[in-house]
């Protein structure tokens, strides 16, 4: 879970970085041209150089008419070189596939698998999935994932470990159960936590009298 | 021949002398521009260097007698979000100082930082910042704000004393000022440009100049006459000195042989105040050598003027400890002198005003006060 939150902030300093680099380079390269008095200068090389990252943009946006989840994904090469690699999407077990763009390479388990192949400097790459069966807020984060990359060089997604994800597949069906289990537990509690706070409401009556 | 800023109706015109230091000085700014291009053109993240202004960056100049930038530097790169920030402020300071300098205008630093409202994202957040980067500009081109069309806020330090001087005006013409006989007891305002084309010092009867760092204590000693009594040429610090104060000290110590003693109050801000006087700031030590009058000495008020004259005192602060604990590493207070009178504050845990001596009535501190100590340090 800390990895998880320490790749999410990694991946809005990224974020940042890229709004602002992006605005601020060109005005430098325009500012100096202009005090030199020669053409703006290439600067996209220059973005590349100082962001050296894969950024992965997700939205997701829900149709209401339609009950789906529309799932537009974006890969920028923020690198100096061109890049090839596996780009993942974990589908949850609930969900059904309406449509997937571009075509995917494979399904493997509950994963759509595109191969990205050289993607080269500053070349976005755009994705689209729609999915049904779920309600609205059942569904508000992807589960993104890269293979054949340096996870370093990565934002906003995890680095494909076969392993790790049967591992975490695994557990989250336990907690499944667990949950399933624990539901009845929790209205007990629940029940347990009204009874104490009547009891406490029962106090503050009592020295509500005594003012009285 | 070109011409100058329209001053108070007439076009005054622009000497050659000054038509070539314009040159130079755009030509050092677009060197910057140059280089950060030429790290675009040659794919490199654009950067640029400047001399560190810290403490630790500061070796004593023994040729000029004054403390100055040692080697160490410091990055501006457009490779961090600051760095890039600061590259895109710097490009259009630039512009800006070239247009102003090519239409003949100039602004005020606090005017400067109001204008760069209008750049979007390389506006300056505080005066601090934009201060701050004209020092860099200085730094790096070795010009001075002045080459830059930049002024400081008007600060109103004043002087007193027997010296004629010949001060050119806003319509160009020059006017002749006695700093004693044609004044009022505010005495001659020090302007911001007191460089030689602005005032030239024409006559002194003055044996000693006394830097003051308050102006009750400036007031006091006109008002005692001390300046006519001994000959004093008195200049008002009014604080932390402005340039323009220090480098009117310098010309008058250097050019009139005048000896410089510091008189402020006795707590570690003072010290400071002395030590931008005589060896130069942190933050202005590449001009240092124009700045800093090595000659200057300190009278008081001492930590042991405290203990001798068993002054009235206030407890040090936090503040007031951690400054002094920093000057103790401080290399322009490395004398034993400094070292001791930092000490014996620390140990007494006391500090004290020069208006403390009012404890012995008004008269005191130029009746005995002062005469002791200018005789102990052989001025009088």
């Amino acid at each position: 879970m800390c990895a998880h939150i320490r790749k999410k902030k990694k991946y809005k300093r990224m974020k940042e970085k890229e709004t602002l680099i992006r605005q601020i380079i060109p005005l430098i390269a325009q500012r100096s041209a202009k005090i030199v008095g020669k053409p703006v200068p290439d600067y996209e090389s220059i973005i590349a150089k100082i962001m050296n990252s894969v950024l992965i943009d997700d939205k997701i946006e829900f149709d209401p008419k339609k009950a789906q989840h529309v799932i537009t994904l974006e890969v920028m090469n923020y690198t100096k070189a061109g890049k090839t690699f596996d780009f993942m999407m974990n589908v949850p077990t609930d969900a059904q596939v309406v449509a997937v763009d571009p075509k995917p390479q494979a399904v493997e388990e509950q994963n759509i698998v595109w191969r990205v192949t050289h993607l080269k400097m500053l070349e976005r790459k755009a994705f689209r999935v729609v999915l049904s069966g779920m309600d609205q807020d059942a569904y508000d984060e992807n589960e993104l994932y890269v293979r054949g990359i340096d996870p370093e060089l990565v934002s906003g997604a995890e680095s494909f470990d076969a392993e790790a994800y049967a591992a975490k597949r695994e557990e989250e069906a336990d907690d499944e159960g667990d949950e399933m289990e624990g539901d009845e537990e929790e209205v007990e509690e629940a029940g347990e936590v009204d009874e104490d706070l009547e009891d406490e409401d029962g106090k503050g009556g009592k020295s509500d009298d005594e003012e009285g | 021949m070109s011409m100058a800023k329209k001053k108070g109706g007439k076009v005054a015109e622009k000497t050659p002398e000054q038509l070539a230091d314009e040159v130079k000085v755009k030509k050092n700014l677009e060197g910057i521009a140059a280089k950060v291009y030429t790290d675009f053109t040659q794919v490199k993240v654009p950067f640029y260097l400047v001399p560190a202004r810290t403490k630790s960056n500061i070796v004593f100049n023994e040729k000029a007698r004054v403390w100055k930038y040692g080697d160490s530097q410091t990055v501006r790169s457009a490779k961090t979000q600051d760095g890039a920030y600061a590259i895109l402020r710097t490009m259009y300071s630039i512009d800006f100082i070239k247009e102003m300098i090519d239409q003949s205008k100039s602004s005020t630093l606090r005017e400067m930082y109001y204008i760069s409202e209008g750049w979007g994202l390389a506006k300056f957040h505080t005066q601090d910042e934009s201060d701050h980067l004209m020092e860099d500009l200085e730094v790096v081109t070795l010009d001075m704000r002045e080459d830059f069309k930049l002024r400081p806020e008007e600060d109103g330090a004043r002087v007193i004393g027997d010296i004629t001087i010949e001060e050119t005006v806003r319509s160009g013409n020059k006017r002749t000022i006695n700093c004693r006989d044609d004044v009022g007891d505010a005495g001659y305002t020090v302007p911001y440009n007191v460089e030689k084309d602005r005032i030239k010092f024409l006559k002194n009867k003055c044996k000693f100049i006394v830097a003051l760092e308050t102006g009750g204590m400036f007031d006091r000693l006109v008002e005692n006459g001390f300046d006519t009594d001994f000959d004093a040429l008195l200049v008002h610090l009014k604080g932390q000195p402005a340039r323009s104060t220090r480098r009117l000290i310098k010309r008058l110590n250097e050019e009139c042989n005048l000896p410089v003693i510091c008189f402020t109050d006795g707590d570690p801000w003072s010290f400071r105040i002395y030590a931008s006087v005589a060896y130069g700031a942190i933050k202005t030590a590449h001009i240092s050598e124009y700045l800093a009058t090595p000659a200057a000495e300190f009278l008081g008020i001492t930590s042991s003027d405290i203990v001798n004259y068993e002054l009235p005192t206030d407890t040090l602060n936090d503040q007031d400890i951690r400054a002094l604990k920093a000057e103790l590493n401080d290399p322009r207070f490395n004398t034993q002198f400094w070292k001791n009178e930092i000490r014996l504050m620390l140990e007494m845990g006391k500090k004290s005003e020069q208006q403390a001596l009012a404890k012995y009535g008004l008269d005191f501190v130029t009746d005995t006060y002062l005469p002791e100590k200018l005789h102990e340090m052989g001025i009088l």
